[in-house]
C-alpha cells in the first residue's frame, strides 16, 4: 500500500527474529506465527503514528508481549475448536533436561512467562519489563522469583517423566 | 546467575532457532487483514452511534454484536470466528457501592500508586515510583478527594529496588528498601512510619544473600507490636517494630505467608495446599486431586483438573493455510496436548464446588478469595476484562480498554479487599469489601 511508506521492509526484515520471539514467548509455532501476524496487522493501523520513531523495534515486540499475556490468543482457540489441546508442548529438545525446563515453562502462568522471557531471552533489565508489561517492577520481580520457584520445584520433583512422553 | 537461570536461557536461545520461518505471503495476508478490520470497524462505529442516539447504554452491546457479523474474521482453518462473548454491564452499574473513582493525578499533578486502604475511606498511595527520584507517601480521603502527605521514603544509596511491600496495621506503615553498601552484602532495610505522619525510622537491616537465587523478602506484614515477613525463598520471621534482629517464626522456617498468621509451603501445583497458623497452631489441609492444579487462599482453592496427553502434531500452518517450517528442521511430529476438564473453586475441604467461567485467569489472585478476573472477548476481537463474583455469579465490565497504542493496563490487586486501575484521566479504587 502507498500509504504505508516503511512498512513492508520492516516486515521484510524483523519478521524472523519477531518469530523467534514470538515462538519463545508462547512455546509452539502456530501459537508464534498467530501473534506475530496480529502484532503486525495492529502494527499496520499504527504505522502512519509510529514509522518515525526510533523503537519500532521494542513497539511490536511490546505489543506482542501484552497481546500474549491478555489472553487474547487463547479465547480465539477456544472459540474455534471448544474444549481444546490448551497448551501444547513439542519435543524440541534431544536433552531431557532442556525438554523438561522447556515443558514446565509451558506449566507458567503467562505474565510469568512472559516476565521470564523478557530476562533471560530478551536480557531486559526488571524496569524495562515493567514497562513492556505495564506493571510495577516490584511485580515483575515477585513474578519473576514464583516462575523460576516453580521451574526449580517442578524439575527437582519429577525428573523422571520428562521425555517419557514421546 | 543461577544454574537453572542459566540453563533458561540456554533453552530459550535453543527454542528461538527452532522458531518457524516467515510464512510466505505474511505481508498480503497482513494487510489484508488490517483493510478489513478497519470496515469493520468503521461499520461498529456507526452503528453506536446509531444506537447512541435511539437507545440507553445496555443496547449498544448487543448492537455492536450484531454489527461486526457483516464482516466475519476467518480463521487458520477457513471456518468463521464465533461471536463475541456476552459482556456484562459496567462495574459502576453493577457493583457502585465498591467503586470510587478519583482522579488519575494528585492537585499538583503528580502520578500516584495505590498501595492499600488505611481504612473505608483512606487510601495509601505513593509518588515518585516512575520518576524515581524523591518517593512520597501519601493518605488520600476518598471522599473530598484531598491528599496528606504522610512521610518522605528516605532514599537509600545503592538501592536497587525502591520502596516495596507497603502494609499498614495499628497505626503504623511499614515497608522494605534493598540496600548494599560496597564490601558488604546486599540487606532489605525495613521501615516504619506512623499513619498520621513523621520521620520514617529503620526497623532492622534484614540479610539477603544471593538475590537472584534466593530472592528479597515478601509478606510484610504489621501485627500487634511486631513486623512479620519471608524470604521469597521460604521462611518466616518477626521483628519488634521498635527494633531488634528477625527470628524465625517457630514452625514456619520454609514457609510463605499467604495471610498472615496463615503460612504455608508450595509444592508442585498445589499452592498452599497445606496451611499451617502460626499464632494458634492449627493446621488445615486442603483437599486436592490428583489431575487438579490449584492455587489456595485461607478458605478456598481455585484451579483446573487437566488432562495430559501425547498426540500427533498437525503440520504447523498460518492463516492462509501455507505450512510453517521451524527452522532447519522439520516440525515436531509429537505434542503433549493438555486439556482442561474442570475449572472450579470451592471450600478447603472439597465441598461447595462451583465452577469458573472458561477464560478466568488462572493462578491469579482472587480478591477476597471471591472475585476472579475473566477475559472475554468483545465486539471487534476486543479483549474486554471482567470481574466474577464466584459467591453470586454476577460479572461486571471493567471498563478497561485498549489505547490507541494497543495496550491495556492490568489492575493492580491480591488477595485482599483493594484493586485499582486507571482509565484516562481516573484512577478506579475498588473496595471489594463493601460487596456483602
Amino acid at each position: 500500500m502507498d500509504d504505508e511508506p516503511g512498512f513492508d521492509d520492516f516486515v521484510a526484515e524483523q519478521t524472523a527474529a519477531l518469530l523467534r520471539y514470538g515462538y519463545v514467548l508462547t512455546g509452539n509455532p502456530h501459537d508464534a506465527a498467530d501473534l506475530v501476524q496480529e502484532a503486525l496487522v495492529r502494527l499496520c493501523g499504527a504505522w502512519p503514528r509510529v514509522r518515525r520513531k526510533d523503537s519500532l523495534h521494542s513497539y511490536v515486540r511490546t505489543t506482542m508481549a501484552r497481546l500474549h499475556i491478555s489472553v487474547w490468543r487463547r479465547r480465539r482457540r477456544e472459540h474455534l475448536i471448544g474444549e481444546p489441546p490448551e497448551r501444547v508442548h513439542h519435543e524440541v529438545f534431544p536433552r531431557d533436561d532442556e525438554q523438561g525446563v522447556w515443558e514446565e515453562l509451558a506449566a507458567l502462568p503467562r505474565r510469568q512467562r512472559a516476565v521470564l522471557v523478557l530476562r533471560y531471552y530478551e536480557q531486559l533489565s526488571d524496569a524495562e519489563i515493567a514497562k513492556v508489561l505495564g506493571i510495577s517492577t516490584g511485580t515483575v520481580r515477585s513474578q519473576a522469583f514464583r516462575g523460576l520457584d516453580k521451574l526449580r520445584s517442578a524439575l527437582s520433583s519429577a525428573p523422571a517423566t520428562h521425555g517419557s512422553m514421546r | 546467575m543461577t544454574d537453572l537461570e542459566d540453563q533458561l536461557s540456554r533453552v530459550l536461545s535453543g527454542a528461538a532457532h527452532r522458531a518457524p520461518q516467515p510464512p510466505e505471503g505474511l505481508l498480503a495476508t497482513v494487510k489484508t487483514r488490517h483493510r478489513r478490520r478497519r470496515a469493520r470497524m468503521a461499520a461498529v462505529r456507526t452503528a453506536a452511534a446509531v444506537v447512541l442516539v435511539a437507545g440507553g447504554v445496555g443496547a449498544v452491546v448487543s448492537a455492536l454484536g450484531a454489527s461486526a457479523e457483516p464482516y466475519p474474521a476467518v480463521s487458520a482453518t477457513g471456518r468463521p470466528e464465533a461471536s463475541p462473548d456476552k459482556i456484562p454491564p459496567l462495574i459502576e452499574k453493577v457493583w457502585p457501592q465498591a467503586v470510587h473513582k478519583i482522579p488519575a493525578k494528585l492537585p499538583d499533578g503528580r502520578a500516584y500508586y495505590p498501595q492499600l486502604l488505611l481504612d473505608d475511606r483512606t487510601l495509601l498511595v505513593m509518588t515518585g515510583v516512575s520518576d524515581g527520584k524523591r518517593q512520597f507517601l501519601w493518605s488520600y480521603e476518598l471522599s473530598t478527594g484531598r491528599p496528606r502527605q504522610i512521610a518522605e521514603i528516605p532514599p537509600t544509596k545503592g538501592s536497587a529496588i525502591f520502596a516495596d511491600g507497603v502494609a499498614a496495621g495499628g497505626g503504623n506503615i511499614v515497608w522494605w528498601a534493598s540496600y548494599k553498601e560496597a564490601g558488604s552484602p546486599r540487606v532489605a532495610r525495613i521501615w516504619t512510619v506512623p499513619a498520621t505522619g513523621g520521620q520514617p525510622r529503620p526497623v532492622t537491616d534484614v540479610p539477603l544473600g544471593n538475590v537472584m537465587k534466593q530472592g528479597h523478602i515478601d509478606g510484610l506484614t504489621v501485627a500487634g507490636s511486631d513486623v512479620i515477613f519471608a524470604y521469597e525463598k521460604g521462611g518466616v520471621y518477626r521483628v519488634p517494630l521498635s527494633g531488634g534482629s528477625p527470628q524465625p517464626v517457630k514452625g514456619a522456617e520454609r514457609h510463605h505467608i499467604l495471610r498472615w498468621p496463615w503460612v504455608g509451603v508450595h509444592r508442585g501445583k498445589a499452592i498452599f495446599r497445606e496451611l499451617f497458623n502460626a499464632e494458634t497452631g492449627e493446621r488445615r489441609d486442603a483437599v486436592v486431586k490428583a489431575d487438579e492444579e490449584v492455587r489456595c487462599g485461607v478458605d478456598r482453592c481455585a484451579g483446573v483438573a487437566v488432562r495430559y496427553k501425547t498426540v500427533k502434531a498437525e503440520r504447523p500452518r498460518d492463516r492462509s493455510g501455507k505450512e510453517i517450517k521451524c527452522g532447519t528442521r522439520r516440525c515436531p511430529d509429537t505434542a503433549r496436548s493438555q486439556t482442561i476438564l474442570r475449572r472450579f473453586v470451592r471450600d478447603r475441604d472439597g465441598s461447595h464446588e462451583r465452577e469458573l467461567p472458561n477464560s478466568f485467569q488462572t493462578g491469579d489472585d482472587a480478591g477476597l478469595e471471591r472475585f476472579f478476573k475473566v477475559t472475554l472477548r468483545g465486539p471487534g476481537d476486543q479483549t474486554v476484562l471482567t470481574l466474577y463474583d464466584a459467591d453470586t455469579g454476577r460479572s461486571a465490565d471493567l471498563g478497561i480498554r485498549r489505547d490507541a497504542k494497543g495496550s491495556m493496563g492490568i489492575p493492580d490487586g491480591g488477595l485482599d479487599r483493594l484493586m485499582t486501575y486507571p482509565i484516562k484521566n481516573e484512577m478506579y479504587v475498588l473496595d471489594l469489601a463493601a460487596l456483602k
